[in-house]
């Protein structure tokens, strides 16, 4: 039977790298989706969702379990991800499109295996260039706040906790998140 | 708290109109509205191209967002993430020095070297951070024999200089006992040169009749003397036992040092001592170390 987070935690705080290995496993994915979606390099998300467990292990005494375990964990990897995010506006380089490619696959992803409809696959990756794009011109925060909900399904009560602000800024993020991405996809398509 | 009551109270929840669905399309579209508010915006949808037709856009929107994102998660490598981070959640390294008049051990490590200039120069900068000066990238950057220079440099300082470095009861030889003062100086300043790190080591007498092996052995502040032939081992007295009944410090010869997952092992020498390092870290730690002053 899995075992619930709340005991998985407490092994962990008492230094069991079992139990620290399975909640990594299990949040891993997710946490993923998020730093990518924030990142748009596949490399750099990696770096931040291994930052992120690290932290949260180090720091796994501090957890007063106030709030759920996953919620705490997505607001470090979302403060790393964004951290990172300043960091790069701040030493801009020369920076060519890692995202998606236009000459080269990514690598390990399984909606390109073989047998894959070739036009489809070009037309996907051409459209998830447009979406990143359109996603660059959001702020970090509008973009955590739309990949928290978009992508792994937070409830507002649930991203407010993980970005630690009202749920009516979470609304009011998510609406203009919303306007702008929809209002620069319809530009690109 | 699940759902939100909108603007549209139970009152009129049977009735909307588009401007009051607009108001709600965030919350439909989420799912957070409470259930009677939701009925009516699912049935003035029903009956209004218009907003239906700005649902349907908002769903194809969200659905390339998603395919977007997975297919770039999907090129994620995450494999021999957990190694990563449970070799940073111990202290990794373990170093030690000692003068050599003669040759380096054997070490069987085929990526020995491969990390001498990072990891000196990493070392260098680490134990200058510590005592206040400042890590000038340029400086850094003129090549391993400054790296190295830096280190010995450093040493130095630690040995004759630094206020608060105590010898050590140790009758080996000084310049040992000093690195024993600074494996525990450093195990209270974040140095490096402390704490532990998890690899894998096989070691044998002199004469090479006795081989043990230690699998995966958390090895704290562990310290490898090369007196050429034998080498001189020093580690704490219960990684010792481990061994086989070996005291700190009795002479033994280091035949292969290896490195666990997650971890690394690099070697190199002192260019004026003919000392030799031998560096454990996690790559991790290493890599960010790396960052951390701009390589």
């Amino acid at each position: 039977m899995e075992s619930d987070d709340g005991e998985l935690v407490g092994r962990a705080k008492n230094g069991d790298r079992q139990a620290m290995q399975q909640l990594m496993e299990r949040y891993q994915g997710r946490l993923t989706g998020v730093a990518v979606g924030m990142l748009k390099n596949p490399d750099d998300a990696s770096e931040v969702v291994q930052e992120t467990f690290i932290r949260v292990f180090r720091n796994l005494a501090g957890f007063k379990g106030d709030s759920s375990f996953y919620t705490w964990v997505y607001r470090i990897a979302v403060n790393l991800a964004i951290d990172f995010k300043r960091r790069q506006a701040k030493r801009p380089l020369v920076e060519f499109d890692e995202s998606l490619p236009p000459s080269e696959e990514p690598i390990g992803s399984g909606a390109h295996d073989l047998g894959e409809d070739p036009f489809k696959r070009v037309r996907n990756r051409e459209l998830g260039r447009k979406i990143f794009q359109a996603m660059d011109d959001l702020t970090p925060d509008h973009r955590a706040v739309i990949l928290l909900r978009e992508i792994d399904g937070l409830s507002y009560e649930e991203i407010s906790k993980v970005l630690d602000c009202s749920m009516g800024t979470v609304m009011s993020r998510l609406h203009y998140a919303r306007k702008k991405l929809q209002t620069r996809l319809t530009e690109l398509l | 708290m699940k759902a939100v009551m909108s603007e549209c109270d139970k009152a009129s929840a049977n009735v909307m109109n588009c401007a009051e669905f607009k108001k709600n399309f965030d919350l439909y579209v989420d799912d957070e509205l409470v259930v009677t508010v939701r009925d009516a915006a699912a049935m003035h949808i029903a009956s209004c191209p218009a907003c239906e037709e700005a649902v349907t856009r908002f769903q194809q929107n969200r659905c390339m967002l998603t395919t977007a994102v997975a297919e770039l998660a999907a090129a994620v490598d995450v494999s021999g993430m957990w190694e990563r981070v449970e070799a940073a959640l111990g202290t990794p390294v373990a170093v030690a020095v000692e003068p050599v008049p003669s040759r380096p051990p054997a070490f069987a490590n085929p990526a020995a070297g491969d990390m001498a200039d990072a990891a000196s120069s990493s070392l260098g900068r680490r134990l200058a951070a510590a005592f206040g000066l400042r890590p000038l990238g340029y400086v850094w950057r003129l090549g391993t024999a400054a790296s190295l220079s830096a280190v010995a440099a450093a040493m130095l300082f630690l040995l004759f200089a630094a206020p608060g470095v105590e010898v050590a009861d140790n009758s080996a030889s000084r310049l040992q006992g000093s690195w024993g003062a600074l494996s525990r100086l450093a195990a209270n300043s974040d140095l490096p040169v402390s704490g532990s790190s998890r690899f894998s080591s096989r070691f044998s007498h002199g004469t090479g009749s006795h081989v043990k092996r230690v699998a995966s052995r958390r090895v704290k502040a562990g310290g490898f003397s090369d007196f050429g032939v034998p080498v001189s081992l020093s580690l704490p007295s219960k990684f010792s036992t481990a061994l086989g009944a070996q005291a700190v410090s009795q002479a033994v010869r280091v035949d292969a040092i290896e490195a666990g997952p997650g971890s690394s092992v690099s070697t190199w020498e002192l260019p004026r001592s003919g000392g030799r390092v031998i560096w454990v870290s996690s790559t991790a730690r290493t890599a960010a170390s790396a960052e951390a002053f701009g390589r």
